[in-house]
């Protein structure tokens, strides 16, 4: 599992990119559909997604905005910007290669 | 809401500054971890199972925290740019020595006095500019980081440059004006009664100041 979650932590913010593809979400949400896709095999740490959403942000890849929930807490949203999308399609190409690459090599 | 939450993670940003940022931060994790232990509570899970399960995943909040530490380097005006400042107000200075020598050459050596005063008020304007472009080019104070004290800090300098700026302009009025009431007074005499114009020139003075203040009040505050 170990081995595992390295991977995975490296590809953070490519996860988060891929989510917000296909609409704007906020970090439980994000979080608990990675879980959901895992199917309880992962779950990121708060730390891990909340600062990789700030170098996401800072890098431009993501913009974050405030929700106008009527009840309870306002919830922080992330919505993807261009950059981000080219920066998934490169990450993603970037996996593939890795991919084929390791599968030769063990 | 559970306040156990909170506690938690007002304690991890206890030694972070309270920018905006941070408390952002700190509001964004209170609610998500939040709703994490709602569903947690949904899915039957007593208070205390809920919390232990939602801070055992929050991980280490140090690699947030250190982001909103760091700070920025405080830029201080280059040494071209202190050499530039001096070699304005060097130059301004001048000007303002030397415009009232273009009174004087005028009317002794060609009698033209007209001519004189409309270069001496040149040179004035050129000098002012020159002292107002000065101000107003200097570095202003850059943040070091965005807490209470820098924005003080901030707006301090930010006062102190537009005083400078005002006095600036004060001297070369009232230089102005000393030079039009010896002009006026030597050449026709009224040395009666042109004192007034010291009087009219600070009401003048006055009356901008108020005039600046006013719109930059309702600036500040729309």
């Amino acid at each position: 599992m170990n081995i595992t979650s390295d991977i995975l932590r490296g590809h953070t913010e490519t996860i988060i990119l891929k989510h917000l593809l296909a609409n704007d979400s906020y970090g439980y949400e994000i979080n608990k559909a990675i879980q959901e896709k895992t199917e309880n095999q992962y779950e990121l740490k708060e730390a891990t997604l909340y600062s990789a959403f700030r170098r996401l942000e800072s890098a431009g890849h993501i913009v974050s905005y405030w929700g106008d929930e009527q009840t309870g807490a306002r919830r922080r949203y992330y919505s993807i910007t261009n950059e981000g999308r080219a920066a998934y399609d490169k990450n993603r190409n970037a996996w593939e290669d890795a991919k084929l690459l390791i599968d030769t090599l063990i | 809401m559970n306040a156990k939450i909170r506690t938690y993670i007002s304690r991890a940003f206890e030694d972070v500054p309270k920018t905006k940022k941070s408390i952002e931060m700190q509001e964004e994790l209170i609610t998500n971890l939040n709703e994490k232990y709602d569903d947690q509570i949904a899915a039957g899970k007593t208070e205390d199972e809920a919390f232990t399960l939602v801070v055992s995943g929050i991980g280490d909040l140090s690699e947030l925290t250190e982001g909103l530490i760091e700070r920025h380097v405080l830029s201080a005006p280059s040494l071209q740019q202190r050499k530039s400042s001096a070699l304005f107000i060097t130059i301004a200075v001048m000007l303002y020595i030397m415009s009232p020598m273009m009174v004087i050459i005028w009317s002794e050596l060609f009698n033209k006095e007209v001519i004189g005063v409309i270069l001496m008020f040149t040179l004035i304007a050129i000098a002012t500019g020159l002292l107002v472009y000065n101000f107003n080019s200097r570095p202003k104070y850059i943040k070091e980081s965005e807490t209470m004290i820098e924005e003080f800090k901030e707006w301090k300098s930010a006062k102190d440059k537009n005083k400078s700026l005002f006095d600036a302009l004060n001297s070369a009025f009232m230089l102005g004006v000393l030079i039009i009431y010896l002009y006026v007074s030597i050449t026709y005499g009224w040395w009666l009664f042109s004192w007034i114009i010291f009087i009219i020139a600070s009401a003048i003075k006055n009356i901008f100041k108020a005039i600046y203040d006013l719109v930059r009040y309702s600036n500040e505050r729309p």
